[in-house]
């Protein structure tokens, strides 16, 4: 009996987290989400819906190291294997990008699949400027919108330097995103 | 004398006693047995899926591997060869180039968001009904001033995290049950906290364009208005105005609007947007 009862509690604990992961993305406290998810991930890494939910609550708030175990372990629905492209994209093209920002590397040769992160629309536009010498920042235009500007630069800190992505509309700061 | 009545009935008590574990116990195993099969049917689904799945080339995959190809071969043009193998490789790299002209077009991937309505059905069967927060309908002489004070951010704390700086201000959290990810109603939110302290007309007109991107044309008249009463001179806030009372089946009170813009700015835009309501083209 008492196995038994252990057994419904911890299945009933299973729906809970998921279900609270669910709740925190809704209310889009995606911090909260992913630190969650994080938390749980060795219980839950076979349910591919739960690693998807942690995953796109980890993106939206720009956490995209995280995605490299998902990556890896979304790979048995269709769903999956498209939110693994997907994320795989984000996280070729974050690495790339840094290579380029840091070391001058030239990556305009690249033609990546794209998406509608903002480090896509980043990557986009950077492959497409000629490098020939590095500069402190690159102001990068939207296609879509010219009042829509991208700032991009290296913040040298002390632990580890960090790409900066700035938006601008209409020169004023709407949104700053970090990654290493 | 044995009481033969109360023996039965102690008797009739002692065997529900005797039968109440058993039940409980078969209970709770059908219990298990049904979520057990459950799971295993939702797994070989999946399986069965990969394996359909198994003889088809992933698209990626093979878009990726043919990138590689190309630098080589631009790579043994370079090189001094003799005039045939130059004839050829030269062939070689005309058709690579037709083929990376086709590549140009970017392959764009896409977030597979299904697995959110599993999520929903599951909440609504477990838990009490979500709320659903509607977007109440705005009047259209006055603009919905819900915002809050501001309020800094928690730091994250944890090292080996990527964060995003913002000011987060507690506005109101009008928007509905949306499950897919939706980037830009977020941008836009940011915006309006933004403009609600500096009072921004850049940041207004974005709102205001970016509302009629998403066919909210009430609100986009809403800000396209505000943005007109803080600076009366920016055009693209006058064309925004003007096709939102379009789309709110206000043509007439459009083409009063353009016209006296047009007459005090003599703007060819504004004119030829004038002519495509009167002709009907814009509707």
């Amino acid at each position: 009996m008492k196995i038994l009862l252990l057994i419904l509690i911890s299945i009933t604990m299973y729906a809970d987290v998921k279900q609270d992961m669910f709740a925190l993305y809704k209310d889009k406290k995606y911090a909260d989400a992913c630190n969650l998810g994080f938390k749980n991930f060795n219980d839950y890494s076979k349910d591919e819906e739960y690693v998807s939910l942690y995953s796109f609550s980890c993106l939206n708030i720009d956490y995209v190291d995280r995605l490299a175990v998902p990556i890896a372990t979304l790979k048995f629905s269709k769903e999956a294997r498209a939110n693994a492209a997907y994320f795989s994209t984000i996280l070729m093209q974050k690495k790339l990008l840094y290579h380029a920002l840091l070391d001058n590397h030239d990556i305009s040769s690249l033609n990546l699949p794209t998406t509608d992160y903002i480090l896509s629309k980043v990557f986009d536009l950077f492959t497409k400027i000629k490098n020939d010498e590095q500069k402190e920042f690159y102001i990068l235009e939207d296609e879509n919108d010219k009042e829509l500007k991208y700032k991009v630069y290296i913040l040298k800190d002390v632990k580890i330097d960090k790409i900066v992505i700035e938006e601008f509309y209409n020169s004023i700061s709407i949104k700053k995103h970090i990654y290493w | 004398m044995l009481n033969v009545n109360d023996l039965e009935l102690r008797h009739k008590k002692y065997k529900r006693k005797y039968y109440v574990p058993l039940f409980t116990m078969i209970a709770s195993v059908i219990v298990i047995a049904a979520s057990i099969s459950s799971f295993v049917i939702y797994n070989s689904k999946d399986t069965i899926a990969v394996e359909n799945k198994i003889m088809q080339k992933p698209v990626i995959a093979q878009k990726i591997e043919t990138e590689p190809i190309i630098v080589e071969k631009n790579e043994s043009v370079q090189e001094p060869v003799d005039e045939e193998s130059a004839h050829v490789a030269t062939e070689t790299v005309a058709k690579e180039e037709i083929m990376t002209e086709e590549k140009q077009e970017k392959i764009v991937l896409a977030p597979s968001l299904g697995f959110m309505s599993k999520f929903e059905s599951n909440s609504q069967s477990h838990s009490e009904p979500i709320k659903e927060i509607k977007n109440t309908p705005v009047s259209q002489e006055k603009i919905e001033t819900k915002h809050s004070e501001p309020k800094i951010k928690k730091k994250q704390t944890e090292p080996k995290k990527e964060e995003i700086e913002e000011v987060i201000l507690n506005i109101d959290k009008k928007s509905s049950i949306n499950i897919a990810r939706n980037d830009e109603m977020e941008d836009v939110a940011h915006v309006i906290k933004r403009f609600n302290i500096n009072h921004n007309p850049a940041l207004s007109l974005f709102v205001a364009k970016k509302y009629y991107q998403l066919g909210d044309y009430e609100q986009a008249y809403n800000y396209a208005l505000i943005t007109n009463d803080i600076n009366n001179n920016i055009e693209e806030s006058w064309l925004i105005f003007s096709k939102s009372l379009v789309k709110i089946n206000k043509k007439e009170m459009a083409i009063e609007t353009l016209k006296r813009y047009i007459s005090h700015s003599h703007s060819s835009q504004a004119r030829q947007l004038l002519d495509e309501i009167q002709a009907g083209k814009f509707k």
